[in-house]
């Protein structure tokens, strides 16, 4: 083999080993999320506020979102939202504030607005997201699709985010 | 002979479909009863290079929505087409500050080509792609007379990249717009 094949095989390789490892992780919080959620309180109770980890591949400038590999610091996010409707992202690509409604079967948006970092450079502007809360109880399956639009030294910069997740209701 | 037309995905399908079931389940707003209108834009694939975009649409029936996008860049000998149609809900959110800002939900279509014009030496060639994936859309209304409006528009057209690796790979065409229409109460 030449030294590019091997090259190519390693890397591919290592793809496939991330895949593995990435697919056991979704397992698992697919998992916690059942079991803590359906043995917990009721998802009418008031609730105070939810931290939630969420992970999944960023756009941020440099094309679209590549597979994900669990490994790039990009692909997650913490959040913070309380039952007021404040919402705080932090990631690597941004962080916003940002005001949060919900409505009754599970869909959520939020609008608000931040500092971003993108492949182009550092920026500030607004943030929006979409999401859908599942299997929701003392822990939350959440799905979402976030986006920012940040001006910078070089111009206008957009990155954006699907990811899934897990919060946990405090 | 054209080259044979990529059907579009079925997990794709699937997530539209669901998507705009979502939609539908949103209470409705106190929207116009129907406007149309039209606009320009930058719209941006993957990268943070904006090309001019036009587009065009209608809202109907219960806060429903269809816009047509068009863009395109030429290159030499190459050019490049894309248009995209979506079809969604909208309604205002619930803001307490403003009620001027609206969220849309839907589906969207995107065909775009690549054509290499031809030389001395080729024929002209081109190829087609199709996408079926999810529509987003903030809608901030700055100008809402009896009769017109103006509205400024961030679109995210977000379609599945490929389902064969892990989930969640996408490509996204954000179009940011300015558009003026006219509605009927």
């Amino acid at each position: 083999m030449t030294h590019t094949a091997i090259m190519r095989c390693r890397t591919l390789s290592r793809v496939i080993q991330a895949s593995r490892k990435g697919t056991r992780i979704i397992v698992l919080l697919a998992l916690l999320t059942f079991f803590f959620g359906a043995s917990g309180r009721g998802a009418s109770e008031a609730q105070a506020a939810r931290f939630g980890l969420f992970v999944g591949p960023a756009g941020f400038g440099s094309g679209d979102a590549n597979p994900i590999t669990f490994a790039s610091p990009a692909e997650y996010e913490f959040q913070f939202a309380s039952d007021g409707g404040l919402e705080i992202r932090a990631a690597l690509i941004g962080l916003t504030l940002g005001y949060r409604m919900r409505a009754d079967w599970g869909g959520y948006a939020s609008v608000g607005g931040g500092v971003l970092i993108d492949a182009n450079g550092f920026g500030a502007g607004p943030a929006a997201a979409l999401g859908y809360d599942f299997f929701c109880m003392v822990l939350c399956g959440s799905a979402e699709y976030v986006q920012m639009l940040g001006v910078g030294s070089r111009g206008l910069m957009s990155p954006y985010a699907l990811r899934l997740g897990v919060s946990l209701w405090l | 002979m054209p080259p044979p037309l990529r059907r579009p995905n079925p997990y794709a399908t699937l997530i539209a479909l669901s998507v705009t079931a979502s939609a539908m389940l949103f209470p409705t707003s106190t929207c116009e009863a129907a406007s149309v209108f039209a606009g320009g834009g930058v719209v941006s694939e993957g990268d943070d290079r904006y090309k001019p975009v036009a587009l065009a649409g209608v809202t109907f029936g219960p806060n429903v929505y269809a816009t047509a996008f068009a863009y395109g860049q030429r290159f030499s000998i190459v050019s490049r087409r894309g248009q995209v149609a979506s079809l969604g809900k909208q309604w205002v959110l619930p803001l307490p500050f403003t009620k001027r800002l609206s969220l849309g939900i839907g589906a969207s279509f995107l065909h775009e080509s690549t054509t290499l014009a031809a030389t001395s030496t080729s024929t002209k060639r081109s190829e087609d792609s199709f996408n079926l994936g999810a529509h987003f859309l903030f809608k901030l209304r700055i100008i809402d007379a009896t009769s017109f409006f103006v509205d400024l528009d961030w679109h995210a057209h977000v379609f599945p990249a490929g389902f064969s690796t892990l989930y969640l790979v996408t490509g996204r065409r954000q179009v940011l717009s300015l558009g003026t229409g006219w509605k009927w109460k």
